[in-house]
């Protein structure tokens, strides 16, 4: 593996609204390696897309507040650093591709005057420089008569092709850091097979990191190196992909994996997990996984668990359960 | 631990709770509020605390400046201005109050129908809406004015007549929207009654629209009652609204001069309609906090 | 009485394209086009397809929410769409839907106990508002919610808590066939396992029937019995749950099933995944001949120009297509 190319620590996006904070993300701490994709799986509200957009400072504030933590980006703190900074930082050297995106394309624009923008303003291209590379972007996204796309407009696109072009607009700077935030959760399946297939080629032949947000196991499954639970806006656990797949460590991660219907045998009923996805704004003391947990005991309930490398430094871990594991030092 | 409290109790409401507890924290709103809670009860209690009748004239004592035993002054026939005021503020609120009632229920009954039965009876209904729409309002105002006269009665019944096309449009947009929702869906699949359907499902959630519509048409109605009084079409002198108040102090050398004619209704009808168009879009932020920033 | 519960015969369902100022239908959607098959009693049958292929369409015109374009559909052999109002009615409380978004489905004015509870006050299953809402209440308890939580409004609930409310409201009436659709497609992962196991124990309990519309083939691949993969408003593949999922014939079911992502590394190694060019026609103007002929790897000429048989190839296993049919 490569180097670093992007260090969080100690995150912390807090929101405010009617009173009440809402901890998204809460001392949430990652790093991304050169060259590797880092999925990020959780449910609705565990904060997995709030701490991606917190990279690029794309949470609005208020309501929202960086209340504090570190994100070093090629030797830069992202928190810190101007607002013209990081407009320069975000679409050049990171980029996002949403989960729908037609609210992500200007459906009055031409699909290459889109592409073409990014191109002049960061690549600082001369019009017909960016027209001809935006045509190359669209090739190289597989789209069928790039010279034609450029001049159609987004909704004369399925979703499966404004996800092509998505991809293509968020490549064509080159970033050194793609977020993906469930960019294939609205396509259908054969459809997110196809742009799944292309990312994965895509990957390889950039050389970009990539961090996936996705909800969905399978998904991450087939894109990443290495997977980071999160949960009620903490990381739970983290480990290479075989790892977390062949020996995952938390419950909740256990019991994900142990309620996909495919794991269930014929005629019995599917290990669910209980309980509800929690409140962010009314968390229950200790570890917020507690009141679904079949594992917990009483110092669950009262004292929130600390984040712990185990096993040679392959699973990070934060749960009660290993608390008698002997930790490895960096 | 004060913070998941309020947290909880905005979520252990029924709709209605939360939507006057999220009315509650909006300050402006509640303000407005209370403003109007004041110029309302003191249109209600004006004949006890005035000792002045509202057509009790003196002459002796006219035009005189505010003092201590006329707080606002007399007018040109030695008439208390403050009862005056108030007098008229029961006129003015209270054709406000019957124009948008009627309006109301017009348009609620005419814009339910179009959206829950879409088809003929829509077109004929969105027809009519359309027709009163393009009605020119000061043409009929006077036409009606000229032959039926201008008593109370009948300056409601122009105001109403020409102003439920909106709330009848806003209703069947709502119901049009609303009918696509599942629950809806659901209810046809549990062979659900019409009228159930309408008063259970559609209506209530409707009602905040109309709630809202309400609010703020109480101030359109009180400038347009106001204008007209102002070109004589509105109610007719003796009795007051502020808007003939205002009428009576059009001389240039009253405006100038004797500023206690046309400074108090001026304030009052100013007041009365911030408030409730404040108070309006407090009733909407509190319905919809979606749409809060 | 016959073995089958549900039977539809040849069901249409068009959409006319209204244009202009006139209203002139200038074409139709054909969301539904032309589908047979039945269900047994006590069954579930999946039905799987990508967005836009008619499935949900499918799902309410067999009930009747939608007016149907042509065919029929038999409920215990009486055609559902020749009833009148009044048998109508009567007939809606057999036949019940449980929709995918438990937001949009569950009137926000309305306590629990009267959105489960009014449809039994309206068929006469209960004499009155307090005999509803302790019917209400028994049947919300079976559905994992809280006896106290009736007097709650939807939304003090989750989405997984809500899909309980929607789930506990079609079977109050004590229907025989519910329509799933897309029940559990909008709920979180770790939520969606409860809700299914919930629609199986009630499946079982009541001996309920269920069509169970998925886009998610692991989902229906637990729940079902019997698997209708759909294209483009047709039925293209039926059978059994096992003769689908280890023996696809059509070469789209094939595909689908090698789309889906799977976390099974063991399985990832020996598959090989079919990768379909292009999008999904519209249904505006499907592709004359077989449907699928636009994406499909081993397209033949034969199959740009002639439909396919609708055939029986094994026991109970109904397919379309030219290659199975042995034309080439």
């Amino acid at each position: 593996m490569g180097k670093k190319l992007l260090e969080v620590k100690n995150l912390k996006t807090y929101f405010y609204s009617d009173g009440v904070i809402i901890k998204s993300v809460d001392d949430v701490s990652f790093y991304v390696n050169e060259g590797e994709t880092l999925g990020i799986v959780g449910e609705s509200g565990c904060g997995k897309s709030v701490a991606c957009m917190s990279l690029v400072r794309l949470v609005e504030t208020p309501p929202g507040k960086y209340e504090c933590g570190e994100i070093i980006f090629k030797g830069e703190d992202l928190l810190k650093v101007s607002d013209a900074r990081i407009r320069q930082i975000r679409g050049n050297d990171i980029s996002f591709i949403f989960q729908e995106p037609m609210t992500s394309l200007n459906p009055v624009f031409k699909i290459g005057r889109q592409i073409s923008e990014v191109l002049i303003l960061h690549r600082g291209m001369s019009k017909e420089e960016a027209n001809k590379e935006s045509i190359r972007m669209l090739e190289l996204v597989k789209i069928p008569n790039p010279e034609r796309v450029v001049n159609d407009y987004p909704f004369a696109l399925s979703g499966g092709m404004r996800q092509r072009v998505m991809i293509a607009m968020a490549l064509a700077c080159k970033p050194s850091l793609l977020i993906a935030d469930e960019p294939t959760t609205n396509l259908d399946v054969t459809i997110q097979a196809q742009v799944l297939d292309l990312m994965n080629e895509l990957k390889e032949k950039i050389n970009t990191s990539i961090i996936f947000i996705t909800h969905d196991l399978d998904v991450i499954a087939e894109m990443s190196d290495r997977v980071m639970v999160m949960y009620a806006g903490k990381v739970v656990e983290e480990a290479s992909i075989n790892e977390i797949l062949k020996n995952p460590k938390h419950p909740y991660t256990v019991g994900l994996i142990n309620s996909k219907p495919d794991m269930a045998t014929e005629g019995t009923r599917l290990n669910a997990i209980p309980g509800n996805v929690p409140d962010l704004s009314n968390l229950p003391p200790g570890c917020p996984f507690h009141p679904r947990c079949d594992k917990a005991m009483d110092i669950c309930k009262k004292i929130i668990p600390e984040e712990k490398l185990l096993y040679e430094g392959r699973h990070r871990i934060s749960c009660w359960l290993y608390a008698d594991e002997e930790e490895v030092h960096e | 631990m004060a913070k998941d409290k309020t947290n909880n109790y905005i979520r252990n409401q029924s709709y209605w709770g939360q939507v006057l507890y999220r009315l509650r924290i909006n300050k402006m709103a509640m303000i407005s509020l209370y403003i109007l809670i004041v110029i309302i009860a003191l249109c209600i209690i004006v004949p006890i605390i005035s000792p002045y009748e509202i057509q009790t004239t003196n002459l002796s004592g006219k035009d005189q400046k505010p003092n201590s035993r006329h707080l606002l002054g007399t007018d040109l026939i030695g008439r208390d201005i403050f009862t005056r005021l108030f007098y008229a503020g029961r006129i003015s609120l209270g054709i406000a109050l019957a124009t948008v009632a009627i309006e109301c229920v017009i348009g609620v009954v005419l814009g339910s129908l179009s959206g829950f039965y879409g088809g003929i009876i829509d077109s004929i209904i969105m027809r009519i809406t359309e027709m009163f729409m393009s009605f020119p309002f000061m043409i009929i105002c006077i036409t009606v004015v000229a032959v039926f006269g201008n008593s109370i009665p009948n300056l409601i019944f122009v105001l109403a007549i020409l102003g439920w096309t909106n709330i009848a449009r806003i209703v069947r947009g709502q119901i049009l929207i609303l009918r696509e929702m599942e629950y809806m869906e659901a209810c046809e699949a549990l062979g659900i009654s019409d009228v159930r359907r309408m008063f259970k499902h559609l209506l209530p959630n409707v009602s905040a629209y109309v709630i809202v519509y309400a609010t703020l048409g109480m101030a359109s109605v009180i400038l347009v009652e106001t204008s007209l009084s102002f070109l004589g079409l509105g109610v007719s002198p003796p009795t007051p609204t502020w808007g003939n108040m205002i009428q009576e102090a059009r001389n240039i050398l009253i405006i100038q001069q004797k500023w206690w004619y046309w400074i108090p209704p001026g304030t009052a009808i100013f007041i009365s309609v911030m408030c409730f168009n404040i108070l309006g879009d407090g009733i909407r932020d509190a319905l919809d906090p979606k749409m809060m920033r | 009485m016959s073995e089958y519960l549900i039977t539809v015969n040849n069901l249409k369902k068009y959409f006319p394209i209204k244009k202009g100022l006139l209203n002139r239908t200038a074409g139709h959607v054909k969301a539904v086009d032309g589908i047979s098959f039945n269900i047994k009693r006590g069954q579930i049958l999946g039905i799987v397809g990508e967005s836009g292929c008619g499935k949900s369409t499918l799902g309410r015109t067999i009930l009747r929410l939608l007016p149907p374009t042509g065919g029929e559909v038999f409920y215990e052999g009486k055609n559902v769409f020749s009833m009148n109002k009044r048998e109508m009615n009567k007939m809606r409380t057999k036949m019940q839907i449980i929709f995918q978004d438990p937001y949009s489905s569950l009137n926000p004015r309305l306590p629990v106990y009267e959105i489960v509870g009014e449809a039994m006050l309206q068929h006469g299953i209960v004499k009155n508002k307090k005999e509803m809402k302790e019917k209400a209440i028994e049947v919300i308890i079976k559905c994992g919610l809280l006896p106290e939580q009736a007097d709650r409004y939807p939304h003090q609930f989750s989405g997984g808590q809500r899909q309980r409310i929607c789930i506990a409201r079609a079977i109050a009436v004590n229907p025989d066939f519910i329509v799933c659709d897309e029940a559990v497609s909008a709920l979180d992962v770790s939520i969606q396992s409860q809700i299914i196991n919930l629609l199986k124990d009630a499946q079982e309990d009541f001996g309920l029937t269920y069509m169970f519309i998925s886009h998610d083939l692991s989902v229906v691949r637990f729940i079902s019995d019997e698997v209708a993969v759909m294209y483009l408003g047709q039925i293209i593949e039926k059978g059994g749950k096992k003769q689908i999922f280890s023996n696809p014939l059509h070469p789209y079911t094939e595909a689908l099933l090698s789309a889906v992502p799977s976390i099974d590394t063991s399985l990832k190694q020996n598959k090989k995944r079919i990768i379909l060019d292009g999008d999904i026609p519209s249904l505006v103007n499907p592709p004359k001949g077989c449907r699928f002929s636009t994406r499909c790897p081993y397209v033949k000429d034969i199959c740009r120009e002639e439909t396919p048989e609708y055939r029986e190839i094994n026991t109970g296993h109904f397919t379309m297509c030219h290659k199975v049919n042995g034309v080439f």
